[in-house]
């Protein structure tokens, strides 16, 4: 079939499905390039709906690097919904790219973003629907080379049949040496091409590594094939954030999507040092970008976008600095233009609730808090720097304002929990409640939440060691809180348990997996992260069919000396930190924030010259800096 | 303060953003334009824009309607300048003028739509004569039933003959388009994919409603009067 009839065909599937916008791109800010004319082209794949796929600022930040190169194309695809992928599978339609609706497989290269364990096994139906060769070993010279980044990049193991390359960091600088290596060995061999990829810094080549396993299951050596292939992959960071190009031209979607405003990013990284949190470990050091180019970004994001919010992204904003100079300074330019500033999380601290009162446009009913754990011990387990005071001076502030609803986020199943912090959350929420009573004049519509998760242990973090408690330890847990949540005003909600089980699974999995995410995948696995799609029933088929035992893997407990499944991959946190973390952890002693004390030696900025950019106390925080 | 009313195309991939979105991608536009809009009063203020009848996704509008107050008078033709260089791809302005006042809303003044749906020859083997005589079969009738669904789920009987003021059959281009002038007001609203799926029950058309490309060509007020007819000055 021609290009141009696929495309008269999308058009009419477009016409058959549900919020076919997901498909039909024609969005304010799209790039579309000449096809015809001789660029290397690039394809990102963000597998799961377009909702949430746009919803991602890396795909925002990729779009844009890789388009303002005059030699490349990047377009998007996302995971068709069930009813898509249906209509094409029956009328044999490949997936198409939504920019130039070409066939995904006539990309030169296609690049997923990992978000999410639980989006896997759309990986495999996006290379399916594609039909590029699902594993990399059958992939040759000529057929789109596929290629991964993001978060789960940092344990790519389940993966690492299916991706020729991984990119391990950030994206920005990584993604140009991929292009540059793709370019000059376009024409070579395939094995050529891997070759030449694993000698970029921050890229890992899987087929050029060499995993033997115990008769137990556990590693017993993980080498490169030959003393050329790097023996450990170093993450890629941008040191200063001031100096990239941030995308002020984003793509508006035509279709509501999860996070519908500007997304502005004000730093890289958290300094607080949760020790369950990946992102916290992963993105060190902290950078923040100047208050006056922020300002200046937000500005020209609004006039390019029509947005009527600008909300200031990282993964702690309310400890960026500069925060509260650059709210004045982006509500003084909106002024008379019905724009909004808003923060995507608060910091549990009556700070951060005068600034969300302060902002704020369009009121939100709820506040959302996480103290994550229910009692100091535990809190103090996982360093959570927060005590009980902070959250109920949070939410004293909060119903002081006028909120009437709390919402409040915790993990059942932490390291060392037991039943006095299952019922330290109970007694928490109940606290809050009172306060609740207390100050709010129309008790009516007072409403605690409380969202309990189930703990996940990640990789690169101090609890990478730590078994998952068993699916019926959550189970009971969930059940004794359910039990113990009498009051009416107090709601309590919970994850179902087997997807966070299968989430630790992969989350601390090994390269064996590959084969149960293609039997999982086969038996109609899709959008695992849904819970009306998931299916745990054919998941413990595909692990039954494999030989393969899950809770081998969820409920591990790894020895300090053992070799972990990641790691060949260097987050520069150095294993030592993790180690000292892990023990303070089971004697819960705290490490303090590296941002207003001492430099706690985790490693990443000593190395490679990398330093935290903090702006209100010059930039020696760090104790290690070498120079 | 002004209102002005805008004519616009909706075709491409911009056929397929729906109703509900259409409100931030005109309040989009409008702030990327800069156009002096006139806010809504209270907690959450918004954009003054009303428009005309909801075209279903997927449907091309060929002269779609919406309304906007500004806070002060801009020549028409800037305001269609404007909207062209800010609304996405698929979306054409193809027309303004500053309306005269105290008219109703536009909703209210929308009473009628011609609507064609198109599709290919080749698809179904009925002739262009026979198809024809199903047409003017369905126009000779007293009654059309069909059911409907109430927003209460419920199923209801509906006729929705009264609201078919005509049907007529066009060869164009190697395509078959059907054009139906119906009622499409808040008293009676006749959707063309019903008279499509009545037409469905004739020899020959099964899944016809599949494979129509359908296009809204033109909205009709009271009387079969343009919906420009409002203006104070000419269009431009």
């Amino acid at each position: 079939m021609e290009n141009q009839n696929y495309s008269q065909l999308m058009e009419r599937l477009m016409g058959l499905v549900e919020k076919p916008a997901r498909y039909a791109g024609g969005e304010w800010n799209t790039v579309v390039k000449d096809w015809d004319k001789e660029l290397t082209k690039v394809v990102f794949a963000f597998p799961d709906v377009y909702e949430v796929g746009m919803s991602h600022l890396g795909l925002q930040i990729l779009y844009n690097t890789i388009n303002s190169r005059p030699d490349a194309l990047l377009e998007r695809v996302f995971s068709p919904w069930h009813d898509m992928e249906k209509l094409m599978r029956e009328s044999s339609l490949p997936l198409l790219s939504l920019e130039s609706r070409k066939p995904v497989r006539n990309f030169d290269i296609l690049g997923f973003t990992l978000q999410y364990e639980m989006s896997f096994t759309n990986i495999l139906n996006i290379l399916d629907l594609s039909g590029i060769p699902m594993y990399s070993k059958n992939r040759k010279k000529g057929d789109t080379l596929v290629i991964a980044g993001g978060p789960c990049a940092f344990n790519p193991e389940p993966l690492a049949d299916f991706i020729d390359a991984f990119a391990i960091g950030e994206g920005e600088d990584v993604f140009q040496d991929i292009l540059e290596v793709y370019k000059e060995n376009k024409d070579k061999e395939r094995a050529v091409m891997l070759r030449n990829l694993a000698a970029i810094p921050g890229v890992y080549v899987p087929q050029l590594y060499r995993v033997d396993y115990r008769a137990d299951g556990s590693i017993f050596s993980f080498n490169p094939i030959d003393t050329e292939i790097p023996r450990k992959i170093k993450k890629r960071i941008i040191a200063d954030l001031d100096q990239v190009e941030y995308p002020l031209n984003p793509i508006v979607p035509n279709m509501g999507i999860i996070h519908d405003r500007i997304m502005l990013e004000v730093m890289r990284g958290c300094t607080r040092g949760c020790r369950f949190c990946q992102a916290g470990m992963i993105y060190r050091p902290v950078r923040e970008k100047k208050a006056d180019t922020l300002a200046k970004q937000g500005v020209k994001l609004v006039n390019n976008t029509g947005y009527d919010e600008v909300s200031l992204v990282s993964l702690s904003s309310a400890d960026y600095s500069q925060l509260r100079p650059l709210i004045k300074e982006l509500l003084d330019s909106f002024e008379d233009q019905g724009v909004g500033v808003s923060l995507p999380s608060l910091r549990v601290d009556s700070f951060s609730v005068d600034l969300a009162k302060e902002v704020q446009r369009v009121r939100r009913s709820s506040l959302t808090f996480a103290p994550e754990a229910g009692t100091q011990r535990l809190r103090d387990v996982i360093n959570k720097g927060v005590v009980q005071d902070d959250l109920l001076d949070a939410v004293s502030a909060a119903f002081n304002s006028g909120w009437h609803g709390i919402k409040l986020y915790f993990m059942i199943g932490l390291p060392t929990e037991e039943d006095a912090d299952i019922e330290g959350i109970v007694a928490l929420a109940r606290l809050v409640l009172k306060n609740g009573l207390d100050q709010v004049k129309n008790k009516g519509k007072l409403k605690i939440t409380i969202s309990a998760s189930s703990f996940v242990p990640k990789s690169h973090t101090p609890f990478q060691w730590e078994p998952m408690n068993t699916l019926e330890q959550i189970k009971d847990k969930q059940q004794h809180l359910k039990s113990l949540f009498k009051d009416k005003k107090i709601s309590f909600k919970w994850h179902e348990p087997e997807v966070s089980f299968l989430e630790g699974v992969f989350a601390r999995g090994d390269r064996r997996l590959s084969g149960v995410l293609e039997n999982a995948w086969r038996m109609g696995c899709r959008f695992d992260g849904w819970s009306e799609y998931f299916n745990y029933e054919i998941w413990k088929k595909a692990f039954e069919i494999s030989g393969l035992d899950p809770s081998w893997y969820a409920y591990r407990s790894y020895n300090y000396e053992d070799i972990l499944p990641w790691d060949h991959i260097d987050s520069g946190v150095c294993k030592d930190f993790l180690i000292e973390e892990h023990r303070s952890a089971l004697e819960a002693t705290t490490t303090p924030d590296c941002r207003n004390d001492q430099c706690s030696v985790c490693g990443v900025c000593g190395d490679a010259g990398f330093k935290p950019i903090i702006l209100d106390q010059g930039s020696d925080a760090c104790a290690s800096i070498q120079d | 303060m002004p209102l002005y009313r805008i004519s616009y195309e909706k075709a491409g991939s911009a056929r397929f953003v729906s109703h509900l979105d259409m409100i931030s991608t005109f309040e989009r536009s409008l702030r990327r334009a800069g156009l002096p809009v006139a806010l809504s009063q209270g907690f959450n203020p918004h954009f003054k824009l009303f428009f005309g009848f909801p075209l279903p996704v997927g449907f091309i509008g060929l002269a779609e309607f919406i309304d906007i107050e500004l806070i002060e008078d801009v020549s028409p033709g800037f305001l269609v300048a404007a909207f062209n260089n800010t609304l996405p791809p698929g979306f054409k302005v193809i027309g303004a003028c500053l309306l005269k006042e105290g008219l109703p809303a536009l909703m209210a003044q929308v009473q009628g739509s011609i609507y064609q749906l198109a599709f290919d020859d080749s698809r179904f083997s009925v002739s262009f004569e026979t198809l024809q005589g199903y047409l003017e079969d369905m126009m000779s009738m007293e009654e059309i039933e069909i059911r409907r669904r109430k927003k209460d789920g419920k199923s209801v009987s509906f006729d929705i003959r009264p609201g078919i003021i005509s049907l007529a059959l066009i060869r164009n281009n190697g395509r078959r388009v059907i054009q139906m002038d119906l009622m499409t007001s808040s008293s009676l609203n006749i959707r063309p994919m019903e008279v499509i799926k009545s037409l469905e029950l004739y020899p020959g058309l099964g899944g016809l409603s599949d494979f129509v490309e359908v296009s809204r060509c033109k909205l009709l007020a009271e009387g079969g009067q343009e919906l420009f007819s409002f203006c104070l000055d000419p269009v431009e």
